[in-house]
């Protein structure tokens, strides 16, 4: 997840999103000689959907191929232990959300 | 009598009482609700998941007070819709008082809360340290109104508070060796993606976790602002799949997990049981002493000062209910609440506070996060081998130090370094000062000044002294 290729990816994400998020119109109003007095009033976290989108887009796709990966060994040597190398929070290869949920993706 | 808590104010759904100790009693916690949030809560005690989170002390225990019952009646006059009674906990600390081992393990205990409401169909809404207190060395969540139910496709709000309270801090220790403490208690929000993107400058932005956590949100934040921000959209237009969210938590929870505090400076403190100046059987002989006097009087609440890797606070927890040990090294503290922790003595909580700058009230009219000095006055206190410290390195006055003691109102077992023994020695060796009332007469004369002296034993043929000292005009506990 960190590398710097997966970054690159997640900028090239992040700005369409973001562009979506913000709009054309309010966006031209804040570039009006105003702009010192509007920074003081945008919450720093306004960005928070567009990083929680592009950071959850890219850490499924690791969740789901671990997921199906446990999923193909639990088939072939008929057992479950390989969902326990998640620790506590084994829901990538154990509960199936990913399963029903990945179309949503 | 209630009293409204000074840190319990921000979300306005409920408030924080405390309930003043009454005969044997500890304090109670109680919290006001409004109508929407009791139903909350109530809906939350029924969940399956939360029995289980319950059952494992994950989070603190509750139950809905009855509408007759007199605290109840209190806090409903107060303009609440009804009352919960939470389980107190023994001693309040906040996140800049803990090692980083206590930070990993309250960022790791917060994950798996969230990641195990989102599978039910909950959120936990907020993402800070403060909402989680310590039952000995098992982090416990208290918070229990920030549990919520999650609308369909709601996204994380709490991420970037995630970051900046928990993992931000996490990394600068793990990957920069800077201490987290300074820091969170300088900035109660934490440090922020753009802030924490000028320390990982250079190469340092590639290491684990940076670019994910800390330069992309920066970048985008930095990128949103200068464009005036983002336009009002319903939060239900931001959708964030079940999938993708536990996703993003996996990966959050293998990241802290792989962090460690690999760079921080070596400590001689934490190497303490290995290096002391003591042979082996002066050694006994202090902690024989140390254990008769706690043994004898069974504190409820002991405070091991200067505790080092906890050599002594675990001999006295043997015999008290709860015991804070504090140590200004935040690596010899790390390693006694990782030993603490592995060794299942749940009665020790370790904090790192610099005696000669303990924490501060802070917050909201400086009353938001309590100082360390008033929060629960101990029963007991040890001092051993600390004075010294406290005279040539802090330069306090030795009567301002035995006036502070004195002030805890409790039994005080100290060790006192005589200017013979070569640890003060060394101490002072390039100090201008003579330190003239570091003496072992001017030590003693102040002690009688507000202590009664019960009992005493010399060490290191008499460089050293054990003091047991109960506080004059004070009916013993």
């Amino acid at each position: 997840m960190s590398s710097p290729l997966l970054l690159v990816l997640a900028s090239a994400c992040a700005w369409p999103l973001a562009a979506f998020a913000c709009g054309d119109a309010d966006v031209t109003s804040a570039a009006a000689g105003d702009v010192e007095v509007l920074l003081a009033y945008i919450d720093p976290g306004v960005a928070g959907f567009v990083i929680v989108a592009v950071l959850g887009f890219i850490s499924s796709m690791g969740y789901l191929a671990r997921s199906y990966i446990a999923r193909a060994k639990q088939w072939l040597f008929g057992h479950s232990e390989v969902g326990t190398d998640d620790g506590a929070d084994g829901e990538a290869t154990v509960d199936g959300d990913a399963d029903s949920e990945k179309e949503n993706c | 009598m209630l009293s409204a808590d000074g840190g319990s104010f921000k979300d306005p759904s409920g408030r924080v009482y405390l309930l003043e100790p009454n005969g044997a009693d500890g304090c109670r916690v109680v919290r006001g609700l409004t109508a929407p949030a009791a139903a909350t809560v109530e809906s939350l005690l029924a969940e399956p998941f939360f029995s289980r989170l319950l059952a494992d002390g994950d989070v603190v225990n509750t139950r809905f007070l009855s509408p007759d019952d007199p605290v109840a009646v209190d806090v409903v006059a107060r303009g609440w819709a009804s009352a919960v009674e939470h389980d107190a906990v023994d001693f309040l600390t906040w996140p800049y008082e803990w090692p980083f081992a206590m930070l990993k393990d309250a960022a790791l205990l917060q994950l798996h809360l969230l990641a195990t409401c989102v599978r039910a169909g909950w959120l936990l809404k907020d993402a800070t340290p403060f909402n989680i207190q310590w039952d000995g060395t098992k982090p416990v969540f208290i918070d229990i109104p920030s549990f919520v139910p999650r609308e369909d496709g709601e996204y994380w709000q709490g991420y970037r508070q995630f970051c900046s309270m928990f993992l931000i801090p996490l990394m600068l220790t793990a990957h920069l060796g800077i201490p987290h403490q300074p820091l969170l208690r300088s900035s109660l929000e934490g440090i922020p993606p753009e802030e924490a993107a000028r320390y990982f400058y250079g190469l340092r932005r590639f290491k684990r976790g940076v670019p994910s956590h800390v330069w992309f949100p920066a970048r985008v934040e930095g990128w949103m602002r200068s464009r005036g921000g983002m336009r009002r959209r319903s939060r239900l237009g931001r959708r964030q799949s079940k999938t993708a969210l536990l996703a993003l938590l996996d990966n959050l929870r293998r990241l802290v997990t792989g962090l460690s505090p690999g760079r921080a400076s070596p400590s001689g403190w934490a190497r303490y049981p290995e290096t002391h100046s003591y042979d082996e059987g002066d050694f006994e002989r202090k902690m024989a002493f140390v254990e008769k006097h706690a043994s004898m009087r069974q504190p409820r609440l002991l405070w091991d000062l200067g505790a080092n890797t906890g050599t002594f606070s675990r001999i006295t927890a043997r015999h008290s209910q709860i015991v804070v040990a504090l140590d200004g090294d935040h690596e010899a503290v790390d390693v006694l609440y990782r030993e603490a922790r592995e060794g299942d003595e749940r009665n020790i909580i370790p904090l790192v506070m610099d005696l000669a700058n303990p924490s501060p009230g802070q917050g909201w009219s400086g009353r938001e996060r309590a100082p360390f000095v008033e929060r629960r006055s101990p029963d007991m206190a040890l001092c051993l081998a600390l004075i010294h410290h406290l005279r040539v390195s802090a330069n306090v006055p030795v009567s301002l130090l035995v006036e502070w003691l004195r002030s805890l109102n409790a039994t005080v077992i100290v060790e006192f370094i005589g200017r013979d023994d070569e640890m003060f020695a060394t101490l002072a060796e390039n100090k201008r000062e003579d330190y003239a009332d570091y003496t072992a007469e001017n030590f003693q004369s102040e002690v009688e000044r507000h202590f009664m002296i019960e009992d005493r034993m010399g060490l290191k043929g008499g460089k050293r002294e054990m003091l047991l000292l109960e506080p004059k005009n004070t009916a013993l506990t």
